[in-house]
Parts: C-alpha cells; structure tokens; sequence
C-alpha cells in the first residue's frame, strides 16, 4: 500500500479511530491491533512475504530472551551470530542473490567455460532492508547491554512491523520504540495536528515535486544519448530534488503518521541541502540509516584501526560509505558512489581532523551569506546524485563525458518553466522553515488563523491537481 | 480526540463539497472534452468512413466527400490490429449478405458510391520488439462497449483519463474538438499555428529520431496483416482508397530513413488489391502544419479537396 494511494486515505482514518478508541483501553490490545493493521498494510504489496517479516521477528526476540537469559559469554555470542546470520542471509539472499549469480556465470565464462544455470529472479521483498537492520540492532544492542530484553512478543512484534516506518524506514532503534510501544498511549492533540501537517508537507514533497520531477528526469536519463550538456545538467539537478523529495517525503508521511498514533519516530532528514560542508550533510542525509552505520559498523571499524590514526579513519570511513553503497544495492555504480563519499572525507579528515561523518546534527542554523558553502556542497550532491541515478558506471561516464564536450554545449532542450518556478517555492518554505523539524512545521505562526488554513487548502488543492498517478517510492527499490 | 476529529471535519468538509461539486461538473458537462477522442464513438450511420492516426483526425475534412465520418484515432490507440478492426465493424456494421456474397467471390462491391479512405504512415505500420499494440492490446477500444457509444461513460473516463488532474481540467480548456462528422479540430488561427510550430517542431522531430533510433524500424506483418483485413471488410461496403498524407519535409525525411521502402510496399500492396493508392509525401510545402506532423485546421478542407480531386 503506498502512502500516496486512495488505499492508504481509507486504511489511515479506520487505523487511526480503532486504535484510539476501541483499542485505547489496553496497551496489547492496540499492539496486538497495531500488528495486525501492519500485516494487512504490507499484504497490499505482497501477503508471502510476511513470512519473511515474522521470521525476523520471531528469531531476534527469541535471540534476544536467550542472550539475556545465559551467563556465559560464549552463548550469548553464539546466539548473536545466529541472528546475524539469520538476518543477512534472508536479506542476502533476497536482495544480492541474482547478482552473485551473474557474477558466477561471468568468472566462469571469462575462464572460457561456459554454466547453465536457471535464473531465479529473485524478487526483492519491499522494506527488507529497513527491518532486518531493524531485528539486527536489537539483537545487538542487547548483547552489548544497551537494552534490556523484551519479554512481550506482541509489543516486539508491532514494533518491528509498525507499518509507517516498515517499507522504507526511519530505521528505528529497540531503545526508542519499544518503551513507546510498553506505555500507555495518550492523544495529544497537538501532536496529532503536528502529525496532520507532517503528512501534508510529505505528500505535497512526493506528489507535487519527486513525482513531476520523475517525468522530466526518466525521460532526460533514459535518452540521454539525444540530450545536449546543459539539459543533462538540468536532469542531474532535478533527480538530485527528485530522491530528496521522495525519500523525505516518505519519511515525513510515515513520521506524521506514526504521531497520529501517539509515536514519535526519528526525524529522517533535516534539510540536508542547506548544508554548508558533506560532513553536515552526512548528518542531515538519512539520519536514521548513517547513525545506524555510524554505531554498528564505523565505531567498530575505526576503534580496530585506531592505531592507524588517520589513515584508521579514512579507512573506517570508506569501508563505511562502501557498505552504505552495497546496501542500496549489488551494482557497480552503487560501490563508486559510497567510493566517492569515502574519499570526498579524504581531506577533510587529514586537514580538519574530523573523524566521524556521522555524528551529531550541526545546531547552528544555516545563514544566508553561507549560501556560497551551500551551494558547493550541493555541487558535489549532485554528482553524487548522478552515480545513484545511472544504470551502470558506464552510463554515468558517457553522461560527464558529454557535458564537458564543447560539442555538445547549448541551452537546455528541456524547459520545463512551471515547474522550475514551483521548485523555487518550495525551496524558499523549506528555507524559511530550516530551523523546524519539517518545512512547514511552523509556517505563518504570525499569521491570523485563516491565513494559515488557506494555505493549508494551497497545499492540498496542488497535490490533488498534480496528483492522480499513484507512483511507487525510490526507496522500496532497496 | 473527539476535539480533533471535529476539527478535522471542519477543516475537510469545504475542500470536500468544492472538489465533489467540481467533479460532478467537470465530468457531467466536459466528458467529452475530457477524452475527445471518446467522442467519435456514438451512434452515427455514415456512409464511408476515414481511418487512421491522429493525422487523418485533423486533416481528412469528412464534409468534402458528403454523408462520411472521421474515424481515425492517435497512433497510440489505433495502430492496425485487432482491436481497432473489431471497433471498425462494431462501428460499422456490414450486412452478413454483403460480407458472405464477397467472401466467396473475388470480386469486391465497388459499384456503390460510398468511399472508404485509409491513411497510412510508417510509424502506424511499423512495429518494434517488445510492441504492446503488437497484439492488438489497446485497451482503450476494448473498454468501449456498443451499449455505451455516445453516452457519458463515466467508468470509462476514470479509468482512462489522463494520469493527472491538471490534465483533466487542462483538456476542458484545450482548444480542440470533435466535430459532429468526427473530424478532431485544433482550433488554432495562422498566428496560433506558427506559434506552437515554433514550439513544438523540435520536440517532434526530437521525438521521431527516438522512434527511429529504437524502433528500428520494420514494416510490421500484424499490421500488414490488419490493414488487408480493414481494406477487405471495408471494400465489401465500398470504394476503398489509400493515402499517405503529407509531413514536414524534415519529418519526411526521418520517415524515410525510417522505412525506405515503405512507399514501394505500400504501392505494391495497392496494385496486387487494385486500390488506388495517393501518395501525397512530396506535397510537404503545400501546406502548413501545427507541429510539423499535423495538417493545420485552415489547410483541412485543401488537402481534402486535393485528395477528392486525385480519387480516380
């Protein structure tokens, strides 16, 4: 079911009054609810594939009781092998298995043998990425004591099939979500119209801005053989708005929905454009994936390699970018494109000793004669963004080779006036709502009341005028 | 709660009556306008008929020839395939005698007076791997039920409108038509005309290139096969012509790197059926066009006249 569909507008509201009114009484009683709104939001996409979700479940609360349970050092790291090899292999397997297959066949033939295999084409389950990493920290945090373990299947259960985060994330943590989950839910009504508001800037990101951005994109990219420098530039610039505000935008709907539940979920994205170098922009950029590297793979990395000192860090660091890289998936431009964050951290890391891209979020706000900062930073975005985009290093290369071919230099074929314009607009919200969790959260604070509900009206009108074509998110690819 | 979900309500109930009553206005009074081409399909009883793509709707003015009607689509609806076909003789039925005394003879009726003309063009007979309309897939015809021709379809218009609903409002206001002989008119004057050829010529021949670059282009057999089968039923009502009507001279000549053999396949086919075949490709600076693919609006009734004219 995609946040953007007329399914999701009929499922949220019935969600939304059970929970809170026929379920409120009882905590399980709206877990036990919460699961099962959860199991049928994700059976719209595919019902076979909740088995994959209730074997996670099932095996991290399981490793988790028995890690808690034993003394011995030995067994509590056996059981956390096991989750770890539980869980990479379901994820392995679905998401990498058709490549390493490839790659098989190609080392056999480069060796002049020729392999017959019979291609699965493994189809990859949608959020697999988000919630094994998910059930994989919990496993982890309670080896490492962070968390003690629950003993309550049902709350383990929703929290890790809470439907607004479980196809595309924010990849929550056990030691936020599950004391929310273990409480007793009050509404708040503040929150719930913070929520409302969180969901109508999501929507209008998606549908408005990625989804029109998509149409001009796909076409530049696909033919990007016909298309002269400048509108390959255009392109790069509006796929770089594109995943910005279709990630965002998802992870806004699902942070307002889950506020409409009575959650808090962590903020995903924090205007990572209006960041003045990559380090604010790693911290601003999927919050919620990078601190879950930053914690479970960089730490480790760089305190093995601490006796390398700096060359230790750049080392974690690039390991780090090119695991990020694979997570998104097996393909060669996904590992150059970690590659290049990795050594973009090169000279920042020996010159201005900064040793982790992932900690905490800058909290001096962005001004505006810090706009030339801004804007070289979102040069290098979008470059980043075009080794995302392509289909192969090939493709990306035959792309930068054009724009820099004199032969191909010329103004834009491509001139899609409106929606530059809208785009400006939406830059300057966002702009002027940097210092807030989301875009509009405090927009026209100074206004009367009706100035404020007529552009709440601006906003739907526009996602209903520009709407209509339910598209799927970027992120479910992953 | 309770609190906020009045205030909910308060807050949805304007936007839902104002967008409610909009609808109901907008398919009610511009259902036709919405699809233009829904709208050839009504009940009419013409004597001969025009088929073809989107180039045929806008420059094949019906009223020069008399009692006939346009009934040529878009090239993404229409190619020649089954689909199309089977809409033809729903659309126009042919007595069973007339269709069973030709099936066992040769000979085709040709001594009424009603005419049939079939434009055609490379892209509408090519095909290319993997081609959808291959098969006869145009979903948009086989949605159409007879019981439904002419009448507001309302299930039909939501599922086939366009994706958006600026689309949807922008359509109402577009300057275009269905005649009542179902000529489809883009009611642009000379100045409007020059405009959007200026703006738009480039896209076209940019888009062509495409066409020509993945297509790489055949003559399809399927839509060989299918246009035999319209020029067959049809001829059993009538006087069956073929024509290829003209393009820009640039968009020509990407037609014809395209398909160079097209125009020889095409008289070849005409001579072995002993139809005749007009071929107005060389007449690209006779006439003006809205985007270099489309015959102008004031240019229709010359070239329809023209094509009279040459009908032996």
């Amino acid at each position: 079911m995609l946040f953007n569909s007329l399914d999701f507008a009929i499922f949220l509201p019935c969600v939304f009054i059970i929970h809170w009114v026929i379920a409120a009484k009882m905590p399980s009683l709206q877990n036990a609810f919460l699961i099962i709104s959860s199991y049928i939001f994700y059976a719209f996409w595919d019902w076979r594939f909740l088995a994959l979700i209730l074997t996670s479940t099932i095996t991290d609360f399981n490793v988790g009781l028995w890690i808690s349970k034993t003394t011995k050092n030995r067994n509590k790291l056996l059981f956390l092998w096991l989750s770890v090899i539980v869980n990479l292999s379901i994820l392995g397997f679905f998401k990498y298995f058709d490549f390493f297959q490839e790659t098989f066949i190609q080392v056999f033939q480069f060796f002049g043998n020729s392999i017959s295999v019979s291609n699965l084409n493994v189809v990859l389950p949608i959020g697999i990425s988000f919630y094994t990493f998910q059930t994989l920290s919990y496993a982890i945090d309670v080896y490492y004591e962070k968390i003690e373990a629950t003993d309550n299947f049902i709350t383990y259960a929703a929290f890790v099939s809470f439907f607004p985060q479980l196809l595309a994330g924010p990849i929550e943590r056990a030691g936020k979500m599950l004391p929310q989950f273990e409480q007793k839910r009050k509404f708040d009504y503040s929150k719930a119209v913070n929520g409302c508001k969180q969901i109508l800037w999501g929507l209008f990101k998606k549908i408005v801005i990625a989804d029109n951005a998509a149409a001009i994109v796909n076409d530049i990219f696909g033919n990007y053989s016909s298309y002269n420098s400048s509108t390959l530039l255009l392109g790069i610039v509006l796929y770089t708005f594109q995943i910005y505000c279709d990630f965002s935008g998802y992870s806004d709907i699902a942070v307002g929905t889950s506020k409409l539940l009575g959650f808090d979920l962590s903020q995903n994205f924090l205007f990572p454009y209006f960041s003045r170098n990559i380090t604010e922009f790693w911290r601003r950029w999927h919050i919620s994936l990078t601190s879950w590297l930053n914690e479970y793979v960089f730490v480790p990395l760089a305190f093995t390699m601490r006796n390398f000192k700096q060359w230790g860090a750049f080392l974690a660091v690039l390991i780090t970018f090119v695991i990020s890289g694979i997570w998104h998936g097996a393909q060669g431009h996904f590992i150059v494109w970690g590659a290049f964050w990795g050594f973009m951290f090169l000279p920042i890391i020996f010159f201005s000793g900064v040793q982790s891209p992932f900690a905490k979020v800058y909290s001096k706000t962005v001004q505006l004669n810090e706009l030339h900062h801004v804007l070289l930073t979102f040069v290098l975005v979008c470059f980043a963004a075009l080794l995302f985009r392509v289909e192969s290093t090939d493709q990306a290369f035959h792309i930068v080779q054009r724009m820099v071919n004199p032969k191909f230099w010329g103004w834009p074929e491509v001139r899609p006036t409106d929606f530059i314009l809208l785009t400006i607009l939406f830059i300057i919200v966002e702009w002027n709502g940097r210092d807030s969790a989301f875009g509009i959260e405090n927009w026209g604070k100074q206004y009367p009341k009706w100035v404020k509900t007529a552009f709440y009206y601006i906003l739907i009108i526009m996602i209903i005028w520009w709407g209509g074509n339910e598209q799927s998110f970027i992120y479910f690819q992953f | 709660m309770r609190l906020f979900i009045k205030h909910l309500i308060q807050f949805f109930t304007p936007i839902c009556l104002v967008l409610g009553a909009f609808l109901i206005v907008l398919l009610v009074k511009y259902d036709s306008k919405i699809d233009p081409y829904y709208a050839k399909i009504k009940k009419v009883h013409p004597e001969g008929l025009i088929i073809g793509t989107s180039r045929a709707a806008q420059a094949l003015d019906p009223s020069v020839w008399g009692n006939m009607y346009n009934f040529a689509f878009t090239q993404a609806f229409t190619p020649f395939d089954s689909t199309y076909f089977g809409l033809i003789k729903r659309f126009h039925p042919i007595e069973s005698q007339n269709v069973s005394h030709v099936l066992t003879s040769p000979n085709k009726n040709k001594d009424k007076q009603k005419i049939h003309l079939i434009t055609v063009d490379p892209w509408s007979l090519c095909s290319f791997p993997g081609d959808v309309n291959e098969s006869g897939n145009s979903s948009f015809i086989n949605y159409i039920e007879p019981s439904s021709m002419g009448n507001v379809n309302l299930s039909y218009l939501f599922a086939y409108m366009p994706t958006k609903w600026s689309e949807v409002v922008r359509n109402c206001y577009a300057p275009h038509r269905v005649n009542d002989n179902g000529r489809y008119v883009v009611s642009f004057n000379y100045e409007q005309m020059q405009a959007n050829f200026r703006s738009n010529f480039k896209e076209k021949l940019i888009y062509n290139k495409k066409k020509e670059v993945y297509q790489s282009g055949y003559i399809s057999e399927s839509r060989l096969f299918y246009l035999n089968e319209i020029v067959n039923y049809l001829g059993h009502d009538g006087k069956v012509v073929i024509i290829q009507l003209p393009v820009h001279r640039e968009l020509s000549a990407i037609e014809n790197k395209f398909a160079p053999k097209f125009d020889s396949i095409i008289a070849d086919y005409s001579k072995k059926e002993q139809i005749q075949f007009i071929n107005l490709r060389n007449y690209h600076d006779s006439f003006h066009y809205t985007d270099g693919g489309h015959i102008w609006n004031g240019d229709a009734q010359k070239i329809s006249k023209l094509i009279k004219h040459q009908m032996k």
